[in-house]
């Protein structure tokens, strides 16, 4: 017995050592109160940009203060090059080198300091930490040393969805490691309850196939996430005053204390914990229905790229959030009944409360006008989908390639879908501008702002898509202005990207409202040079300027429809011009004739269920009233049809 | 009253052609990424920058850490870089530079770098490109 019992111990050593790690005599072990219910293990990447955010953040592991039922240890460095910048050497953070450090935080009392200054550190020389190996090895000297009952891993630096994750500039510059290499450093290593993603993008699809049976739970982002990251104290707090909590409430827990951290904030945040026991059922359904998406194309490729283009979209606009893409798709293959169920099991499945544990998101205060993103229709989880529009494409190289997705998910449904829905189907032809970028508003007398005549700008893009500024800032092809009712000023309009789809762009005035029959008349400001002025579209050419008024709505007709808005036959939504991208760079700016526009092109037709939407929308716009429901679809979501190939 | 609008309208784009004023067109003044760093007077201000985008994970130029998203980037020009939060411009990835120089129109704002070492905060201008 005492025997085997040396010789357990002399092993437990020999594999420290050779993983780089070993008993460090740290304040490790079950701190004398049996085993710890919970080991926190944080994989701190700050030799990058993010390098004064982690030493802010091991302060704040610092000040949740010691619990010998959790156990707080990290593995760190930080930047040379981005600590230089505020004058500072090693000592800045506590340290005598820049080298990594393993760290356990043991001494109650807050931090007292920046950077580890409230356990035992132990150098280990500077290592890659976007090396599998590197990562293998902290677990394992973390569940070696600070055994517990559960663990949660934390995985803190940049991240980029299934393009990669963690980076080390001393080491390896730019690089990341891939999600396979990070499923490598993992396998086997016994079971990592939660595992968290602090960073970026990393709520996808393709990361939790990667983490089938390497962890229980996982813990991410759909979009990107604020600089600050966890809020490590309320974290730490939370298992402290909880430490029996089991891995499923801790990893609610997480999306829950990260999502209130953040109230206020200008940055928007999701968040979202997965149960991956029920990946399998999810992926089942998911496989289903890739297959018979496979199966329509290349008939269904144009709905699926419109249903796409629709959908709550990321930073990396091919991270497409999977439920928003299966109600963005639904309403456009209405009557596929077969279709249609196979949609709903993978909706089903994806918000099962056995897979979907939490999900969190939030617009920050700085949504829109101010950088933030819009993710209000984030459910928690997205999966690659380009839909083939403008930037919203595979790269033709490198980590955001198909042919690196395919490297990466060989064997799926989903890539073999994508392989023929993004390899087979043409990419969307674009015009690329230069720095000659289309740029329009309409403006109207500055006397109807105190009157309170709202003029809204509309744009009916190639796409068969209708754009507003008063429901969101951004379109496939270019970026709104603030509403001009919000700002209480008398113009909006867009301005379009340098790469916009080739087609033609119907601007429209509508008037929302009119409380004073002001009956503003208007123009169109527009120009192709952003350094130059305005020309007047109806002013240059001597036309009168168009006049708008409540007397004859669109919305008491049934059946209106593109031609007869472009016929003048409503006074509260005009047509003003179409810009013309055909495909020689040869921009134009027209207003067609009235007589002429149906046999110009297809006749577009508006459906009733698009007018229904409208409707409710001006209807809820003039009461001063949101139409939105929770989870209905946007305005934009509802294409007016275009030739065909449209609803 | 048409005749008055007409006029109206005539005067106010003529008018706002040269300056950027409230309730008219926005006519953004054209700065250097070293104007954004160096002149806090631009706050709140929005202006046309050009230089290069720098990937959130190519090695850091900027100051400090990203203002608001982990995936913020930089505008290089000139060998000094500003933080710009917001999407990616066209032709720049995450993980590597752009090839050529972009032309951004963006709000200035200002933080406060946190006190690190033995440096008081100080406050610092970055960029906010519009979504």
């Amino acid at each position: 017995m005492r025997a085997v019992s040396w010789m357990a111990i002399l092993a437990g050593v020999l594999l420290g050592a050779a993983c780089g790690g070993g008993p460090t005599g740290d304040g490790g072990g079950g701190g004398g109160g049996g085993t710890p219910e919970w080991t926190v293990m944080v994989y701190l990447a700050g030799d990058n940009s993010l390098a004064v955010q982690g030493i802010l953040d091991l302060d704040e592991m610092e000040d949740a203060g010691v619990d010998p039922r959790v156990r707080v240890v990290a593995q760190a460095e930080f930047s040379p090059d981005v600590l230089q910048q505020y004058q500072c050497t090693a000592a800045c953070f506590n340290r005598p080198n820049f080298n990594t450090f393993r760290y356990a935080i043991t001494q109650a009392g807050g931090s007292a300091k920046n950077g580890p200054d409230r356990g035992v550190v132990t150098d280990i020389g500077n290592v890659d930490m976007t090396d599998p190996n590197t990562l293998r090895a902290f677990v394992q000297w973390a569940q070696q040393n600070h055994p517990a009952k559960r663990y949660l891993l934390v995985l803190w630096n940049h991240g980029g969805g299934y393009t990669g994750l963690i980076q080390d500039e001393t080491s390896a510059g730019s690089g990341l490691m891939t999600v396979d290499e990070m499923r490598t450093a993992l396998a086997g290593l016994g079971p990592i309850d939660v595992i968290d993603f602090d960073m970026c993008l990393m709520a996808g699809y393709e990361t939790l196939v990667k983490l089938d049976g390497i962890a229980s739970f996982a813990v991410l982002s759909e979009e990107v996430v604020p600089g600050e990251g966890n809020p490590y104290a309320d974290i730490i707090n939370a298992l402290q005053a909880a430490p029996t909590m089991d891995a499923r409430a801790a990893a609610a827990m997480l999306v829950d204390r990260f999502h209130a951290s953040f109230q206020g904030n200008k940055a928007s945040t999701t968040k979202s914990a997965y149960d991956l026991a029920g990946l399998a059922s999810f992926e089942t359904a998911l496989g289903a229905l890739a297959s018979d998406l496979q199966a329509g194309l290349p008939g269904l490729g144009a709905t699926i790229s419109q249903a796409a283009q629709a959908s709550q979209k990321f930073s990396f606009p091919e991270l497409t959030d999977i439920v928003n893409f299966l109600d963005s798709l639904e309403v456009r293959v209405q009557g596929q009944t077969a279709l249609q169920n196979k949609i709903a099991a993978v909706r089903a499945q994806a918000l099962a409360p056995s897979f979907r544990v939490n999900a969190r998101a939030r617009n920050g205060t700085g949504s829109g006008q101010q950088g933030a993103a819009d993710v209000s229709r984030a459910t928690g989880l997205h999966i690659v989908l380009p839909s083939g529009s403008g930037q919203d494409v595979f790269a033709q190289s490198g980590p955001q390639s198909l042919a690196a997705y395919q490297a990466l998910y060989p064997s799926k449904p989903w890539t073999q879908f994508l392989t023929a829905f993004a390899g087979g189907q043409p990419a969307t032809p674009v015009v690329d501008q230069g720095n000659q970028r289309f740029e329009a508003y309409l403006v109207w007398e500055p006397q109807a702002v105190p009157a309170g005549a709202d003029v809204d700008f509309w744009v009916l893009e190639p796409n068969g898509n209708i754009y507003i500024p008063a429901f969101g800032s951004v379109t496939p092809n270019g970026t709104m202005s603030n509403d001009s009712y919000a700002d209480g000023v008398n113009f909006e309009g867009y301005l379009t990207n340098r790469f916009v789809e080739q087609g033609d762009y119907d601007i429209f005035a509508n008037l929302w409202r009119d409380p004073q029959n002001f009956h503003p008349a208007y123009d169109l400001a527009y120009r192709y040079d952003q350094t130059a002025g305005f020309a007047l579209f109806y002013t240059d050419q001597s036309l009168p300027l168009p006049v708008l008024s409540l007397q004859v709505s669109w919305l008491d007709d049934p059946t209106p429809t593109i031609a007869e808005i472009k016929g003048g036959a409503y006074t509260d939504l005009q047509y003003v011009a179409t810009q013309s991208y055909p495909s020689a760079p040869a921009p134009s700016l027209r207003r067609e004739p009235a007589p002429g526009v149906a046999s110009l092109r297809a006749p577009r037709a508006l459906t009733p269920a698009q007018v229904a939407v409208l409707r409710q929308a001006v209807t809820a716009h003039r009461l001063g009233t949101s139409f939105r429901a929770p989870g209905s679809p946007r305005l934009w979501d509802l294409p007016f049809g275009r030739g065909g190939s449209g609803r | 009253m048409r005749l008055l609008a007409a006029a109206g309208i005539a005067f106010l784009l003529a008018a706002c052609r040269p300056a950027n004023s409230g309730g008219q067109i926005p006519s953004p003044l054209r700065v250097t990424v070293h104007d954004v760093l160096t002149q806090p007077g631009l706050v709140g201000k929005t202006v046309v920058v050009s230089g290069r985008c720098l990937g959130y994970s190519v090695p850091t130029v900027a100051a400090g850490s990203p203002p608001i998203t982990r995936s913020d980037w930089q505008l290089e020009d000139g060998g000094e870089a500003v933080w710009v939060t917001g999407p990616l411009p066209e032709g720049c990835s995450a993980t590597a530079g752009a090839a050529t120089r972009t032309e951004l129109t963006a709000a200035v704002a200002q933080d406060t770098l946190p006190a690190l070492g033995g440096q008081e905060p100080r406050p610092r201008q970055y960029l906010v490109a519009r979504r």
